[in-house]
């Protein structure tokens, strides 16, 4: 049952929120401070185009700290000189969207570190919601639990798994991590899935080796030839209703115990099952098949993650 | 069977007594004559008839004779004129041809079905009168209202004769008046019958109120050949009770009557069906067909169930149709979720619907049930509330007003015939709905075989006075019955109840039958004839 929607307490609390909007100014000290700004690294004669605007977007703002807001008022510069001569409009209504925010940490960003990128980042946002509460809003609403997907392994990454676990010491870890880097590499199996996976869900004597996983939405699929040798090793010895990976099916971290068992020699890339399964995945999607196929084969129920498997995969070849 | 008690007379003679139907039926029945009045024997036919559907399961002149003369004890005989002196001053009963006639006289005085040789307005005269019988017998058996809504429907009963096709039917159909309908069987399933329709209106609880303040009974009732249009029958009943002087029924200080009538219903147009409610200040409450689940474009807005919705309503909320009754209960809850998830994003009526359909709404981010980029301080409110964020709402020249406006108007439309008061499908409505389950329970009772058992049969003649008056008189039963059944459970719990209604007398305790010798009959005969 949706959670009752108390349509009257949000109407009062949109009146606070407008009454709040009307009421915002900014304290003494940081006026005094937006008031003598000027920022070193721009030229005066573009300062004085851009000024306006910044000085229109840091009205907005709502930090207490002065030595934060002070680091606000260089981020808020760069950001408007950035997008300002980059199109994106000339007032703080088009700048502080999320889209142009979005452009700004992909492309306007790249001289900072991975560590103040995040910060400033935050940062504008933060602001933007203020300067531009309707529209920003909205960014805020990413369904709560929502996994990204995990960057598939490019093609060298995958071979050299692929060769650690068909060349690991023979044994249960050994058994296992084939297992797993041939179904998930082979057929895109989920964690989930194998926790569940038993040897009679694989079928290696039809034409077709198939497996059939049911740990996420049950599907059976076919198993690519290039790691067949590997869905071998690891369900040899296996009786029809034994467990491939797991122990029990109530088990934790079934995946996580055989990764961090595997015995590495060389260099090897973050073993991580969910980006074999993304490898798969974005293996597949360049496959001629209906979009409805692909999803059922992937085992999901959006294709949320399918869009993000292009982001990287488009990143990846630019 | 059942013994007859004096009390059982008792009442019956009450309610023929206290509606004036006696003198209403004779003075129909001496309209045009002259010479001196005779003997009808009205109230001993009406008596009779009371008595006897509900013990015999049919309206037979054959069962009422011998109800009258058989089943009843020789002192009731008396009482209700079954037995009577004859010119020599001995005791007599009741002959089955004094019944006959009193039928035949109905027939011949109040007949206006198709063979019947009178003028229109003749024809609508006696159709009036014969109405206003059963009006006034159903009056006699109703207590003031404690609720003001009501459950309306048709039910389909198979005339006496059959339908006549094919080469032996040159001489035409044995009742001229019935007609072929469709009706559900059932198994759910549609199937033909000849006959009429039977229309009731039932008396049920307010909405979120005890079902047990108050019996449920049946207001009104009307007859009409099947397959006849419902519109008119239906406003003739709910008009002849509002201009019914009971009290409490229909009274002013009531804003509005709800009405719970079924998805036949909503295929009348509202200028002829919806329009008239609202003139008479009733609100319906429908259901929906399944090809009027789908969103119809209004200006830009999505309408669904006569409620406009956000432009931008996402289309997997788009023709959420119900399970239907038979469903698991997940399926009829994941409906309704999904229901009232979309009712978030439909817009709220703040005015009408006046008279003609015309109601005024109001943008659901300016509600508070979602956000919009649009409307300042919405998403924000909508982020902490965990509602839905309109993504990309229309903007430019071309977005429908209730992007640019508080409020909007929504003109009479293809749509307005199903104008409701609660949101189609949501448990709000769903529990207002149900409550139309008490119509079709009377329905099933009347024709239980155990109780008044209206089936093809109950009546052995033809001619739609005689369907009119016969199962007018199976609702008079059915709500004696079922008055004095309720009002024995409410005596049993200890409520209090007018200690003058005949209808919360205590049940008369029951002794036992003994055969009388021809000696104690003559007894009782000449204590009548004493006193």
């Amino acid at each position: 049952m949706p959670t009752p929607v108390n349509a009257a307490a949000n109407r009062r609390l949109r009146k606070e929120i407008l009454a709040k909007r009307e009421s915002h100014r900014l304290p003494n000290e940081h006026a005094a401070h937006l008031q003598s700004w000027e920022p070193a690294a721009i030229d005066e004669t573009r300062w004085k185009e851009i000024r306006p605007l910044v000085h229109d977007a840091i009205e907005h703002s709502t930090l207490k700290s002065l030595g934060a807001f002070k680091k606000l008022c260089r981020n808020v510069t760069d950001f408007v000189d950035w997008a300002n001569s980059h199109g994106h409009g000339a007032n703080i209504g088009v700048l502080f969207l999320p889209t142009v925010i979005d452009d700004y940490v992909r492309l306007g960003m790249q001289r900072f570190t991975s560590g103040s990128r995040a910060t400033n980042e935050s940062a504008l946002r933060g602001l933007a919601r203020n300067v531009n509460p309707d529209s920003n809003a909205a960014r805020q609403t990413t369904p709560v639990g929502y996994t990204p997907v995990k960057p598939p392994y490019d093609e060298i990454e995958a071979a050299t798994i692929a060769r650690i676990a068909e060349t690991h010491p023979p044994g249960r870890t050994g058994r296992r991590f084939a297992a797993c880097v041939g179904l998930g590499l082979g057929a895109g199996a989920d964690p989930k899935d194998l926790r569940v996976l038993r040897r009679r869900s694989i079928n290696l004597d039809a034409s077709t080796p198939t497996v059939t996983l049911s740990g996420l939405q049950e599907r059976t699929v076919e198993i690519r030839a290039d790691y067949l040798d590997l869905v071998k090793i690891g369900i040899a010895g296996l009786g029809p209703s034994d467990l491939i990976v797991a122990t029990n099916t109530e088990a934790k971290d079934v995946v996580a115990s055989v990764m961090s068992r595997v015995k590495v020699l060389g260099a090897c890339p973050e073993l991580s099952q969910g980006r074999l399964r993304a490898t798969w995945q974005a293996w597949l999607v360049e496959q001629p098949m209906r979009l409805a196929d692909t999803m059922e084969l992937c085992g999901l129920r959006s294709c949320r993650t399918l869009v993000d498997l292009v982001h990287h995969l488009v990143s990846e070849a630019s | 069977m059942k013994a007859l008690t004096r009390q059982d007379v008792e009442l019956v003679a009450s309610v023929v007594d206290e509606s004036g139907v006696v003198q209403t039926l004779e003075d129909a029945f001496r309209r045009g004559a002259r010479g001196p009045r005779g003997r009808y024997n009205t109230r001993t036919f009406l008596i009779g008839a009371l008595l006897s559907i509900p013990e015999k399961g049919n309206a037979h002149l054959t069962s009422i004779h011998e109800t009258l003369t058989r089943d009843l004890p020789v002192d009731l005989q008396w009482h209700c004129d079954a037995r009577r002196h004859d010119e020599e001053g001995n005791a007599k009963v009741i002959s089955k041809s004094e019944l006959e006639n009193v039928q035949k006289r109905i027939q011949r005085k109040l007949g206006y079905g198709v063979g019947t040789d009178c003028s229109e307005e003749e024809r609508s005269e006696r159709a009036a009168i014969l109405e206003s019988v059963v009006f006034d017998l159903l009056d006699a058996t109703l207590p003031a209202r404690c609720y003001r809504s009501y459950a309306l429907d048709a039910s389909g009963i198979w005339s006496w004769s059959r339908f006549k096709s094919g080469p032996s039917s040159e001489k035409g159909c044995f009742d001229p008046d019935a007609k072929t309908g469709g009706k559900t069987a059932k198994s759910g399933s549609a199937e033909w019958f000849f006959g009429y329709d039977l229309h009731a209106l039932v008396r049920v609880k307010d909405m979120g109120k005890d079902a047990t303040n108050e019996a449920i009974l049946i207001e009104r009732v009307a007859v009409t050949a099947a397959s006849t249009d419902v519109v008119e029958p239906s406003l003739r009943l709910l008009r002849s009770l509002r201009d019914s002087d009971e009290d409490g029924r229909w009274s002013d200080d009531v804003e509005k009557i709800d009405l719970l009538v079924d998805r036949h219903y909503s295929y009348k147009t509202d200028k002829r069906w919806g329009q008239s409610l609202r003139g008479l200040g009733v609100r319906q409450h429908l259901d929906l067909r399944k090809d009027e689940t789908a969103f119809v474009d209004y200006n830009g807005m999505r309408m669904v169930g006569a409620v406009p919705h956000c432009p931008r309503t996402p289309e997997r909320l788009n023709n959420l149709t119900n399970p239907g009754p038979a469903a698991s209960l997940a399926e009829k809850n994941t409906f309704r979720d999904r229901v009232e998830v979309r009712q978030q994003w439909a817009l709220q009526r703040t005015d009408g619907p006046d008279v003609d359909g015309e109601q005024r709404y109001r943008c659901p981010a300016l509600n508070g049930t979602i956000g919009c980029p649009l409307q300042p301080g919405t998403t924000e409110v909508a982020v902490t509330a965990g509602l839905e964020i309109v993504v990309d709402p229309p903007t430019g020249p071309d977005a429908p007003v209730c992007c640019s406006q508080q409020k909007v108007t929504i003109q009479p439309n293809g749509q307005t015939k199903l104008v409701q008061e609660h949101y189609w499908g949501s448990r709000k409505w769903e529990k207002r709905y149900s409550d139309r389950t008490y119509v079709e329970g009377v329905f099933g009772t009347l024709k239980n075989r155990n109780t008044e058992c209206i089936k093809r049969g109950f009546i052995q003649t033809v001619g739609i006075e005689m369907a009119t008056f016969w199962y007018g008189m199976a609702a008079v039963s059915f709500n004696i019955r079922t008055r004095r059944r309720w009002s024995l459970q409410q005596l049993a719990e200890g409520v209090e109840l007018d200690s003058d209604d005949l209808f919360a007398k205590p049940q008369q305790t029951f002794h036992g039958l003994a055969h009388l010798t021809e000696e104690q009959r003559d007894e009782i005969d000449g204590n009548q004839q004493t006193s």
